[in-house]
């Protein structure tokens, strides 16, 4: 079925689409400003949080720089980052690509979106970080839409400096 | 330069500007970059004849490769013509290096085997002059592949002297299985030292210090610049961490499943350190790009016949280090953070003077496998008359 059939045959996804794009968006601006536990309300309950760099993937590697299944673990992630980790306080920046959407049924839907990441330091240098790509599986949960998972492809696969959540 | 005003009273204090002088940071290139073994890859990277793996020794690209007869061998990854690399990528397979400028095209020997209307060049132009040139001292210690630029460079094993019994327990039967990367702004020393410094964990590792693996050990000078710091595994406290974090012990990670008597940091000498920490263990290859910045690579290694439960386990615990890391973190921050405080020309000296410098072996919180690096590190300065 096209693309454009799909979305048809989910009558009114204009709302939906509109939704995720403000969720897409709202994840990112979470991130650059701290608010970590507002991010995570973003997952649904069995959200999945993956990272891994384009290198690894090409190399056939398992390995992922991030891998954190379910809310739990991603709570727990959270709670290292902010608790214990010794990194420079700095802002980040977001800038996305538009939203690739397709609807893969009523409540749920698959989306592509490019990114770049600025960091600025305490020292007021700022400076490209990360670049790379969400592949987000979205669901509506008691209408609401959430992020079931996350699946961040790293174009950069040298980082420099550090790299908490993207 | 006067290299005796750059270490003093056996390693225990070193001068600031080791850290930040780029005659000193030219002067290892030459005198330890240039002589010294260094890593280049795993024998896990190279299993089928035409695997290449491409990296630098002291600034100078390499190729290592297995060739038709399944040799390990390591060239300049320089074409002969006019000098573009020929192999690009990181890592792939070929059945040959063809150059992209012209087309030079070399066999996985190195021989010259292709060259487009060779009769430009005269009736003496001689292919054979011109094939890839090889690094001569190649050798491999379990799956660990090394290269060194110095044709006449001491037998591997003999460098290795007595970190070899560490190097099996920790990496026989292991292969890649990720690799993660980093440049960070500081100097190539201060990453090494971190990790034969077995003073700093409680303290900077906020994360390590509530979940309580770390106790007590010892810091030992193996000779010829490596050390080691090893101390008994113990239970995760884990009330601590779980206050942090709100969670159970059950979603733990940072325990250990597999047995083994010790947790272990082996460090040698020049640029590699193989911690093996709870079931996760990794190489990290640290490379000098200029005085004050590093590239850091981390190859994370899994058992050759891990269970598909005990390979995940490793991964996640693979998490620890890196730009991503749950303790990574911290070590990526401090080399930055010591670059710029190093900048106060003012002071002179740093202080690596922790227990007793006479002894080869001291308290985990000592410093003897620090100083082991400093002592290796003058003395191969001195050599080539710094």
């Amino acid at each position: 079925m096209a693309v454009e059939e799909k979305v048809r045959s989910f009558g009114p996804v204009a709302g939906a689409r509109d939704a995720i794009v403000e969720l897409i968006n709202r994840s990112c601006r979470f991130l650059d400003q701290n608010r970590f536990e507002n991010w995570l309300e973003l997952f649904a309950d069995q959200g999945r949080y993956r990272v891994q760099t384009a290198e690894n993937v090409d190399a056939g590697y398992d390995f992922n720089l991030i891998l954190l299944e379910g809310k739990a673990q991603m709570a727990e992630w959270i709670g290292v980052i902010t608790n214990f980790h010794q990194a420079e306080p700095s802002r980040t920046i977001h800038v996305l690509s538009g939203q690739d959407i397709e609807f893969i049924g009523e409540d749920e839907a698959l989306s592509w979106t490019g990114f770049a990441a600025f960091r600025t330091a305490t020292d007021g240098i700022s400076q490209l970080f990360c670049v790379g790509e969400y592949h987000d599986k979205l669901v509506r949960v008691a209408a609401r839409w959430l992020i079931q998972s996350r699946e961040v492809l790293l174009h950069t696969s040298t980082v420099t400096g550090i790299l908490q959540v993207i | 330069m006067q290299t005796s005003e750059l270490v003093r009273d056996n390693a225990r204090f070193v001068n600031r500007s080791v850290y930040r002088d780029q005659e000193i940071f030219e002067l290892e290139q030459r005198a330890i970059f240039s002589r010294s073994w260094i890593y280049v890859a795993h024998e896990s990277e190279l299993r089928k004849p035409g695997d290449f793996r491409t990296t630098t020794i002291a600034g100078q690209p390499v190729v290592a490769v297995r060739d038709k007869e399944e040799r390990v061998r390591v060239f300049f990854n320089t074409c002969t013509h006019r000098g573009a690399v020929v192999a690009r990528t990181p890592r792939g397979n070929c059945r040959a290096f063809q150059c992209m400028y012209h087309a030079w095209t070399y066999d996985l020997s190195g021989k010259l085997i292709g060259v487009p209307r060779p009769e430009g060049y005269g009736p003496d132009f001689n292919r054979g002059d011109y094939g890839l040139r090889e690094v001569k001292s190649v050798a491999t210690f379990c799956g660990l592949i090394f290269a060194s630029l110095d044709p006449h460079a001491e037998a591997l094993e003999t460098f290795l002297g007595r970190t070899r019994e560490y190097i099996r327990e920790a990496c026989e039967g292991r292969v890649i299985t990720g690799v993660n990367k980093t440049i960070f702004n500081g100097n190539w020393k201060i990453y090494r030292e971190n990790f034969a410094d077995g003073y700093h964990p409680n303290y900077l590792h906020k994360l390590l210090a509530a979940i309580g693996t770390y106790a007590e050990g010892s810091s030992i000078d193996l000779g010829a610049g490596h050390g080691l710091l090893e101390w008994a595994e113990i239970a995760p406290k884990t009330d601590k961490y779980r206050a942090a974090t709100d969670k159970t012990a059950d979603a733990n990670i940072w325990i250990a499943r597999l047995p083994k008597d010790k947790e272990r940091v082996l460090t040698l000498f020049p640029n590699l350190s193989i911690p093996w920490i709870l079931d996760a263990v990794s190489i990290h290859v640290i490379t000098p790009l200029s005085p004050e910045r590093t590239l850091l690579e981390i190859y994370l290694l899994g058992g050759e016949r891990d269970t598909p439960e005990i390979k995940q386990w490793r991964l996640a615990q693979s998490m620890m280090w890196g730009p991503a890391g749950a303790v990574g973190v911290d070590d990526i921050e401090v080399p930055k953070e010591c670059q710029r405080g190093l900048r106060a020309t003012e002071l002179t000296w740093v202080n690596l003077a922790r227990g007793n410098a006479a002894l080869d072996r001291g308290d985990l919180e000592d410093e003897q496998a620090v100083r082991a690096f400093y002592k290796e590190w003058i003395q191969r300065l001195d050599a080539v008359g710094g």
